[in-house]
């Protein structure tokens, strides 16, 4: 698994927590909902709530069907991590057994508040139940019915598979398949036909509430139609999502369109809804149910997509809800609704009931997951891993499915690479900024990339920023992600084009952007490193360009990098100011800090580099010491007015490259006195004869034409 | 990778989180308030108007009539809130994508909310700012015959009312370039201030646009928490939810616009 794959395995971990809390939202509702008969929940508040209606609505049209569809990317996961037997012997452990447990320990909990609940309602008496239904399979499941219906999914699911890799030995249908799946989010399609399935189960439906979504298939061990059509969709398609190479990033990139669709469509659902709560056959119905399967789908790929773009890497936060989620699913209902019964009578209104009954709850599971889960043989059956109490902070370890990668910069010796651009592409519309380019920065080093304008330089620094996303390759600062705060906690930038607040001093600038770093120099010292103390009391818009410049390096160096990333530092600086800047730049490298600096003025790189890369239309044409590029650029450009051809010119010893312009001929040389001494023996008419350096330019323009 | 490695990251991670969010508040309020630009119109020009019109203008006409001394009073406390929302923090985000600054931060090891967080508080405080002038001149010269609940329960309102209008110029702000943004900002805001029936009341025949201005909205729920009952046009529930779903609107356009272009 590489490491961008595992970053996204986060941002999935995340929705999966957020799915399962919502739930906990979605039942603290419940005691709220207006025009509910006596009896149907454990308690009728007398606040009831159009809005908490609403909202449990639609929170309930997706987060069970976001819960299957990243249980069915995790469960394709696991079961080529682990095969067959381990994946049964996991689930056993992991589903199973809190299924039976919970089951045994919550129902009785459940079933008393219930009773407490429904007399109270019922002032006092309580009313004969209604016997469970006498159909076979009846069994009251609660809301643990999740588990079983997985069990389900995963048999049948894992049978059908079996089946499919027995009739495609070549797996000609899979790639198929895999490349339809990735189609299907890009083109928006999916959205419309992966509820199709559902949308037909639910038509079928004698009785159905629109409220109720997806009937919840609580009440019998025999499997649910809408239920197991919906959930298993969901499981399948995320399984094949998880298969297919390109449908996470798909999903991430349409986002937005996805859940634009999905409120869209959940607006004209509450519109529906709100004018008959019940389906009556005909039309709306069916139209109803379609429009169903798209919201549905609009919001598990939206969300999923809204985790992937946003909460993109690890997160210790994150990673400890998402750790304590399962937990605190599993027992809310009985704590949820102790507090439901409890306040339904207080004669408040319902906006200060729920918020309360959801914050003490959340209180209750929160802390009864610190200490009786995470640090205990049940944190170890439910997450596979325990924490040993001292540390059970929110530093967690990484959970199963999502290892986070992040090697300290402490672990890289010296000599080892602290940056890295490996087989990067990036686009921008039809432009290639840059084509499968290799760039490593070593430790201590400074790597001067010399390029013209336009040639991709900033266009690496922003990936090594993390400013920019690459369409291929991958890109690693201290063995992570740039993305990642952790690493870029360790890099100071000096990016081009950039204007700090006028109305800050020098000192306060300073003094802001060293608050980000865990080990900064003093704001005295960074301003007397960087030479600025004349002018560290002025506001920045006061400042010449180049004393911005020197304001820009100090704010760059205030951190104490380990890596410094400078895109073009001395443009508009004085020579006396360079002169400064080269120096604290030398005082950094001794130091050990390791240095990116674009340039295009070749004595920059000459007097400061330990390497260099030439870039030039989005590919590095050469790299190598400090000499090597100087042999590179001592060639001298000859040009006259000659009646010489261009082919014969070539041929000669000496000569790289010529060029005819009208009457006038452009020779590139190594030798040069030796070519002008035999154009002049040739030519006895040459005219306007001219001997000049070639730049950078004229090496790099020559360079593209070799490597083309 | 190990829990050592991790926990080495942790480590050199800095102290408090909260002091970078302070810190990034701090400065942006110095920002706003050393930027005459901004402070002087956000700051000066409320307060002004209201002592001309309650003081000077209208004097007469709320010794009359006590409503239209809370009618003036919402009216420039609701201007003088919501100013530094779309010219403080809008105009000032449109200038900051201009300079390039936004890619630094995002460069930088700051947290990624950090300076929005920073925005958004410091429009707060410097709405505070303009407010309390005004509620000080009104309450100490009878100008608004209030119970002290009904004065902080407006006050709350109209501390609350920010939040559309903070959403609404993030949006100005991402959207529009640094030059623009001031003209997008008056284009968007002044014609509600009118519209909205916040500076006079409104003949019968435009209550049908009035909906339309987020200041209307603002304005009730600050008339529904103060219970002045004279002054309510829409139930509270139409009030704060088309507030969220102004801020919510306005927020998602900012969020996409943001991750879309930076």
């Amino acid at each position: 698994m590489n490491h961008s794959t595992d970053q996204r395995l986060h941002a999935l971990d995340a929705v999966r927590g957020f799915a399962l809390l919502l739930g906990v939202a979605f039942h603290a509702a419940l005691s709220f909902m207006p025009g509910w008969p006596p009896g149907i929940w454990a308690m009728n508040d007398n606040s009831p709530s159009q809005f908490l209606s609403d909202a449990a609505f639609v929170t309930h049209i997706f987060r069970m069907s976001l819960f299957f569809f990243i249980a069915g990317y995790f469960g394709r996961l696991l079961y080529q991590k682990l095969g067959a037997s381990a994946f049964w012997a996991n689930r056993g452990k992991r589903i199973a057994i809190p299924l039976i447990a919970g089951w045994v320990v919550l129902f009785p909990l459940i079933s008393y508040i219930w009773i407490t609940g429904i007399t109270k309602v019922f002032g006092g008496t309580l009313p004969t139940m209604p016997e469970m239904p006498k159909t076979p399979g009846a069994f009251p499941l609660t809301h643990l019915w999740f588990l079983y219906q997985l069990l389900l999914t995963y048999a049948a699911f894992l049978a059908v598979r079996a089946l499919v890799v027995r009739l495609d030995p070549a797996q000609k249908l899979r790639n198929v398949v895999d490349r339809a799946v990735a189609f299907s989010i890009r083109s928006m399609t999916g959205m419309f036909v992966l509820g199709l399935p559902l949308a037909a189960a639910l038509m079928s439906l004698g009785f159905w509430f629109y409220w109720q979504g997806i009937p919840t298939p609580d009440q019998s061990l025999i499997p649910q139609v809408p239920a197991s059509v919906g959930f298993g969709t969901a499981f399948i398609f995320g399984w094949l999502v998880n298969r297919s190479s390109n449908a996470l990033a798909a999903i991430a990139q349409r986002w937005f369109q996805h859940l634009v669709i999905a409120i869209v469509a959940t607006g004209w659902l509450l519109h529906t809804m709100h004018a008959t709560p019940m389906a009556q056959p005909g039309l709306t119905k069916t139209l109803y149910a379609l429009v169903f399967g798209v919201a549905v789908w609009g919001w598990v790929l939206g969300l999923t997509g809204a985790a992937l773009r946003f909460l993109y890497g690890f997160s210790p936060t994150r990673r400890y809800i998402a750790d304590a989620s399962y937990w605190i699913y599993l027992m809310h209902l009985p704590v949820v609704a102790a507090f439901q019964v409890w306040v339904g009578h207080w004669p408040l209104h319902w906006g200060v009931k729920y918020p309360f009954i959801l914050v003490s709850s959340f209180a209750i599971l929160f802390v009864s997951y610190h200490y009786l889960v995470r640090p205990t043989f049940i944190g170890q059956l439910l997450n596979g891993r325990k924490h040993p109490r001292r540390r059970a902070t929110m530093d967690s370890p990484p959970s199963p499915a999502s290892p986070p990668t992040s090697p300290s910069p402490v672990e890289q010796g010296h000599g080892g690479v602290v940056a890295r651009l490996r087989g990067i592409t990036k686009r921008f519309g039809a432009t290639t900024a840059l084509s499968n380019i290799d760039i490593e920065v070593r430790s201590g080093e400074l790597l001067a990339v010399l390029g013209p304008n336009g040639a991709g330089k900033s266009t690496a620094i922003s990936l090594w920023l993390g400013l920019t996303e690459a369409d291929e390759g991958e890109v690693t600062l201290f063995g992570g992600s740039p993305q990642e705060l952790a690493q870029r906690r360790h890099l100071g930038v000096m990016m081009q084009d950039v204007e700090l607040p006028k109305e800050l001093r020098a000192r306060e600038l300073v003094a802001l952007a060293r608050s980000y770093y865990a080990n900064p120099l003093g704001v005295d010292e960074a301003i007397t490193r960087a030479g600025i103390t004349q002018i560290a009391d002025r506001p920045y818009g006061k400042l010449s360009g180049g004393q911005k410049r020197q304001v820009q390096f100090a704010v760059a160096i205030c951190g104490r990098p380990k890596v410094l990333f400078l895109d073009e530092p001395t443009v508009g600086l004085d020579v006396k100011a360079r002169e400064a800047l080269w120096q604290s730049i030398r005082t950094l490298l001794a130091e050990g800090c390791s240095i990116v600096l674009t340039t295009h003025y070749l004595e920059e790189a000459e007097a400061l580099a330990n390497r260099v890369a030439v870039v030039t239309k989005g590919r590095v044409i050469a790299s190598g010491s400090v000499d090597e590029m100087r042999a590179l650029v001592a060639r001298r450009q000859v040009s006259c007015e000659t009646s010489l051809s261009a082919d014969e010119v070539r041929t000669w010893p000496g000569v790289v490259e010529v060029t005819k312009e009208s009457s006038r001929l452009r020779i590139t040389t190594t030798d040069t006195e030796a070519v002008v001494r035999r154009l002049l023996a040739s030519d006895a008419n040459l005219a306007r004869l001219e001997v000049k350096q070639a730049g950078l330019n004229e090496a790099f323009n020559e360079l593209t034409r070799e490597a083309a | 990778m190990n829990a050592m490695a991790l926990n080495s990251i942790e480590a050199t991670a800095p102290r408090s989180g909260l002091g970078i969010y302070l810190k990034e508040t701090q400065y942006e309020l110095l920002r706003m308030v050393r930027n005459p630009g901004i402070a002087i119109p956000v700051l000066v020009l409320p307060l002004g108007l209201y002592a001309l019109f309650a003081l000077v203008i209208g004097g007469e006409w709320i010794a009359k009539d006590p409503n239209a001394g809370i009618f003036l009073f919402t009216a420039f406390s609701l201007m003088a809130v919501t100013m530094p929302a779309m010219f403080g923090i809008g105009v000032s985000l449109a200038l900051e994508r201009d300079m390039g600054l936004l890619r630094l931060k995002r460069a930088q090891p700051a947290p990624p909310a950090a300076w929005v967080v920073a925005k958004i508080l410091a429009g707060l405080v410097l709405a505070m700012l303009a407010y309390a002038p005004i509620v000080v001149l009104a309450v100490g010269t009878g100008k608004l015959a209030l119970e002290v609940v009904q004065v902080i329960a407006l006050s709350v309102a109209l501390l609350l009312g920010t939040i559309p209008f903070t959403a609404l110029g993030l949006m100005i702000g991402s959207l529009a370039s640094g030059t623009a943004a001031p003209g997008w900002a008056n284009v968007v805001y002044l014609p509600g201030c009118y519209l909205s029936g916040m500076f006079f009341p409104l003949p019968k025949s435009m209550y049908w646009q009035a909906p339309i201005w987020p200041q209307f909205h603002v304005n009730q729920l600050a008339m529904h928490m103060a219970d002045i009952t004279k002054m309510q046009f829409e139930p509270l529930t139409v009030a704060i939810g088309t507030m969220v779903a102004y801020t919510l609107l306005f927020a998602a356009v900012t969020v996409w616009r943001l991750s879309k272009k930076g």
